[in-house]
């Protein structure tokens, strides 16, 4: 019973490929869109994942996430070895110059964690003693405009315990660098040799953890793994640059997933829907095959033969055009885009030759699935069903429409009739609905939560209309003698009487001294940057919202002191290791002595407990001026008055109407620039620039914020509107295809109509009708479905990106069912026209002969 | 010897509100060698009894054997090559593939088979059905006497013991209806195979050995030719 005969299975794979032309264009043109669509859609999000994970490392000058300072081989080796850590590089400081830090680097700090944060890079790093590789920038300061590898350079330099040496290197390399000038130094490299002239060096560990590991959750691994030197070394963790930058994206890796599945299904539901619809014309011609004696198994090999020379002219088109784009049109746009200023995308790829792969053997996949489940269909359908496919059509159509044209009410039952010849195929019906509402849906998400999760947003909900601070800090307020205010009630009254203000809000407090033996703070006197701290007033709002997040965070803080007006909270910036953090919790109702500006005690405070100020959605408290050196309180109004500190305003946000925000902004900045010109000194200095008093205060306007951010914000949307047209026209597309496949099929069906009647002008009617119908269907299962989808993402990622704003997409959701409605109802009557060319009888032979 | 059996064939098809009886209990032998004709009106079954005896469709109860073979009790894919190898069939609207040319189309149901072609036999079916010339045409190229030639010839490619015939003449005007069944009768006498045919015309009906008359699923008359 054995039956292999591979030649005629040859012969009728390759007859019939040939004889398919038009359904091999679609397929392969299909095969090619997606293969295109899919590389574009990746190399898109990836290029600008990778944008601002190169305006992030660039800016913070390293591509770390988390350290430890003042690091031991131990330490080093252990971290090392933890399975959750992908890599650990030595950062070894042994001193600075005046325009440098003095570092030395093992391989990995190098090669993956500073490496990245640089450009144009010249030379080696340096392996001999004498060498020294430097930024452009230092080099400049050190007068050097054009600098050549080999070079000497000459360089005095401050070790650590503060002896100075003077001595000549040779230049082996440099680089640009991009880390604000204010936020510090830029690192010099010297080599591995150089450090045994140096006796006291500080080595920092630079670790980078695996990707979905988030920053509190790697410094509680950490902590919990690794055995710290003392009571102050910490571990400074940060989230994974891709973590961030997918949940800035997107709202998170698991959403980014469900993205990604939904739009590899929409282009399984266009592959499919085109296999499906095309192999029905090929029906009556397996049946027949069968009858004849073709196998189950043979008919499977027919379809996937064909179906294999497909797919590998399709990919392979499909992979060059995807790679062209990819290599030479999306790194461009993407570099123009958000990396103006920041060294363009050198030295990084968006170009993935394994998308290429992942979107080829994807297709693969799915044309083959497609083919065995038609193949299945087709050769599981009895043979004698096969080959009448045609007839039973060609009668059931007969009876509806002799039905439908005795009946005067002849538009309804052309109505009637569009809505039987749509549903009788009802999978295909549903597949073509589904994959372009889902195409339409995906698209529109897209819109909503770029949109949702854009820039704009950010700064509306991080910044008020404007915000004027005080310059003061704890850290510089010594200079000034008890009973002094650093932002005057005048201006704050000038302020209030502005017009048109929506809303205000007042963040005040004071200043104060600490003893210089403070017991209940002793595990924070070394963080202490200076004996004087800032004490802010929580009013009822923040002492709720506080309450709150310490319920969620299950913080050690006692709050009902605070209110009862007897405690107060040490907020820090990320500045306790994790055993200062318990040894806090342990003096929680300790004694904290107060002191005002002038050193005199004046009430005893109940300390209640420390909270992290850069916990993830820690409340928005208005703020003073807060760094991991300042001691920074919180205590109830009552507590305030308890403490006998003079009250200082620290800052005032203020909304206004949007029509006069122009004006205000003008009288603001007049008012502003008078307060603040009372505490000018005209000071020459070496560059001619007046300096201010730090009793001035500054004034932040949403306004030039948002400006300053324009170019951003707007390269967002190019890349945005792009994402979302690529992913609806693969809606589109599966509907044009199936529309043309499909009415091709139907072309003997409309002339067996014809010849009974059935005018040009009625046949059009019906088109119209039908494409009106699957227009309706599918908009109907775009809100239904797209409403589930929205609300259901918009309720999780607003609980992870508290500035996400959700706006209905009713301006992408009516042009895209316009747009649908209009090809709907184009496309079909294109066809018709184009079939008409034929001659009727022609038509009729269709399929029989 | 019996080349067809089937016994007590019934087949009915539901929809929903009723059930259709398309055969009421029908039994049938047919001899090798004999040239059978099904008649009988529109809808009286023969087509549905055509398709169970050569195992296109499956009765709703009852057996047939075909050369002594139970073919309902196969799986499809037994079923597929005994067909392949047993049964030949021609239909009214010819069913050539439209991919493959005259030959190709003759001899595809060898290939499908993996056997050699005897190529004497097959051009001794095309002599004798007149497709010399034709050999390279593409279906569409042909007339429909010579699209049913060929279809006949592609019956008669593998020696079958059966050919099953529906409505051949069905699409051809009346003299070249005449002279396909001529041709089909005298290959099949040549090769010494077995024909049933289903046809309206009573002219061709008389050309067979015997006539089975069908009406509302049963069997009416079965009517042997004179000796």
């Amino acid at each position: 019973m054995k039956n292999n005969n591979k030649a005629i299975i040859k012969k009728l794979a390759d007859e019939s490929f040939k004889f398919n032309k038009t359904r091999n264009y679609i397929l392969t043109g299909t095969i090619v869109f997606t293969i295109t669509t899919i590389i574009c859609i990746f190399s898109l999000t990836i290029g600008r994942l990778e944008a601002n994970r190169i305006l992030y490392v660039r800016n913070a000058g390293t591509a770390a996430y988390t350290t430890l300072e003042r690091a031991t081989q131990e330490q080093y080796q252990t971290i090392k070895q933890l399975s959750y850590i992908k890599q650990v590089g030595k950062f070894i400081k042994f001193g600075s110059t005046e325009h440098f830090d003095c570092i030395v680097l093992d391989h990995t700090a190098w090669e993956d964690m500073q490496k990245p944060a640089y450009t144009d890079i010249h030379g080696d790093y340096p392996i001999k003693k004498d060498e020294i590789m430097l930024s452009v920038r230092s080099l400049e300061d050190l007068g050097i405009s054009h600098p050549a590898i080999g070079m000497t350079v000459s360089v005095q330099l401050q070790t650590l315990h503060e002896s100075v040496i003077t001595k000549e290197f040779t230049l082996s390399g440099f680089f640009t660098e991009y880390i604000d000038d204010m936020v510090g130094l830029p690192s010099g490299y010297f080599s591995w040799t150089a450090l045994s002239d140096f006796e006291d060096v500080e080595m920092t560990l630079f670790i980078k953890q695996n990707d979905t590991i988030s920053r509190e959750r790697i410094e509680e691994m950490l902590y919990r793994d690794v055995a710290m030197i003392d009571d102050t070394q910490r571990f400074i963790g940060g989230n994974t640059i891709t973590q961030e930058q997918i949940y800035k994206l997107v709202g998170g890796y698991d959403i980014a997933v469900v993205f990604v599945v939904l739009i590899l299904v929409v282009a399984f539901l266009l592959i499919y829907n085109i296999l499906r619809i095309s192999s029905s014309k090929d029906i009556r011609q397996y049946g027949l095959l069968k009858i004849l004696g073709t196998t189950k198994k043979q008919i499977k090999q027919i379809l996937v033969r064909q179906a294999i020379k497909i797919t590998v002219i399709g990919c392979s088109i499909g992979a060059f055009l995807g790679s062209i784009i990819s290599i030479l049109i999306i790194p461009s746009i993407i570099a123009k885009m958000y990396l103006i200023g920041y060294g363009g995308l050198e030295n990084c790829n968006i170009f993935s030759p394994f998308i290429v792969v992942f979107a080829a053997v994807f297709c693969l996949i799915i044309v083959y699935i497609g083919v065995i489940s038609v193949a299945g269909k087709i050769a599981g359908r009895a043979p004698i069903k096969a080959i009448n496919a045609f007839e039973e059509n060609k009668q059931y159509k007969y009876s509806n429409r002799r039905l439908s044209l005795r009946k005067n009410r002849y538009s309804f039952r052309l109505l009637n009739m569009a809505w039987r010849n749509i549903t009788k195929r009802r999978t295909q019906f549903f597949i073509i609905v589904t994959s372009v509402a889902l195409g339409i849906i995906v698209s529109i998400t897209s819109v909503v939560i770029l949109r949702g999760t854009d820039m704009t947003n950010e700064i509306e909900y991080k910044y008020p209309d404007f915000q004027i601070m005080t310059n003061m800090t704890a850290n510089t307020v010594n200079a000034y003698q008890e009973g002094s205010t650093f932002f005057d009630l005048e201006l704050k009254n000038h302020i209030c009487e502005i017009s048109d203000i929506e809303h205000l809000s007042i963040a005040v407090g004071g200043y104060g001294m600490l003893g210089e033996q403070e017991d209940t703070l002793d595990f924070y006197s070394d963080n202490r940057g200076s004996n004087y701290f800032v004490v802010q007033i929580l009013n009822e709002q923040n002492q709720e919202d506080l309450e709150q997040f310490i319920k969620e965070n299950a913080l050690q803080v006692d709050i009902d002191k605070v209110r009862e007006g007897s405690g107060i909270i040490l907020l820090h910036y990320h500045a306790l290791s994790k055993i200062q953090e318990d040894k806090a919790t342990q003096n929680i109702g300790r004694p904290i002595t107060i002191r005002n500006m002038d050193g005199r005690p004046t009430t005893e405070m109940s300390f209640s407990g420390v909270i992290d100020f850069t916990l993830s959605d820690f409340p928005d408290l208005k703020t003073t001026w807060n760094s991991s050196n300042i001691v920074y309180f919180l205590v109830s109004e009552k507590g305030f008055e308890k403490m006998q500190l003079t009250e200082q305003i620290f800052r005032m946000d203020i909304d206004v109407g949007s029509e006069s925000e122009p004006l205000i902004k003008q009288n603001m900045e007049r008012l502003i620039a008078q307060y603040n010109k009372k505490y000018v000194r005209e000071t020459q200095t070496p560059f001619g620039i007046a300096v201010n008093d730090l009793r001035t205060v500054s004034l932040t306007s949403k306004s030039d914020i948002l400006e300053s951010e324009k170019s951003d914000i707007e390269a967002n949307a190019v890349v945005m509107g792009a994402f979302s047209c690529i992913l609806i026209s693969m809606g589109i597309v599966n509907y044009i295809n199936a529309i043309i496949t499909g009415l091709t099929i139907r072309k003997k069906e409309f002339a067996v109509m014809e010849s009974v009647g059935l005018t040009k002008k009625q046949l059009r009617q019906m088109l119209i009708m039908e494409g009106c119908l699957y227009s309706f269907a599918i908009f109907l299962q775009t809100i239904f479905l797209g409403n589930i989808v929205w609300y259901v993402l918009v309720k999780i990622i607003k609980n992870r990106i508290n500035y996400f704003k959700f706006q209905y997409p009713i301006a992408p959701l009516i042009i895209s069912i316009a747009l649908l409605f209009i090809i709907c109802i184009v496309v079909p009557l294109i066809i018709e026209r184009k079939a008409h060319k034929e001659f009727l009888t022609d038509r009729l032979k269709l399929y029989t002969d | 010897m019996k080349v067809i059996e089937a016994n007590h064939l019934k087949k009915e098809y539901s929809t929903t509100c009723n059930t259709v009886k398309a055969l009421d209990d029908v039994s049938i032998t047919i001899q090798e060698g004999e040239f059978v004709a099904i008649v009988g009106s529109s809808g009286s079954g023969k087509t549905t009894l055509l398709n169970i005896l050569g195992g296109l469709d499956i009765p709703t109860s009852g057996e047939v054997r075909v050369r002594g073979k139970e073919i309902n009790k196969m799986n499809e894919e037994e079923l597929t090559i005994f067909r392949r190898r047993n049964i030949g069939f021609v239909f009214q609207n010819y069913n050539l593939v439209p991919i493959l040319n005259v030959l190709e189309n003759v001899v595809l149901p060898l290939n499908l088979d993996g056997r050699p072609v005897d190529k004497k036999f097959i051009d001794k079916i095309i002599e004798s059905l007149g497709l010399q010339s034709r050999l390279d045409h593409m279906p569409n190229m042909l007339s429909g006497g010579q699209q049913q030639r060929v279809a006949i010839a592609r019956a008669l490619s593998t020696k079958p013991a059966v050919i099953l015939a529906d409505e051949p003449t069905g699409n051809l005007d009346s003299k070249t209806g005449i002279e396909v069944i001529g041709l089909l009768k005298a290959s099949a006498s040549l090769f010494h195979q077995t024909i049933v045919i289903i046809t309206h015309n009573e002219e061709i009906a008389q050309m067979a050995d015997r006539i089975i008359c069908i009406e509302d699923g049963r069997i009416t008359g079965d009517q042997h030719e004179k000796q």
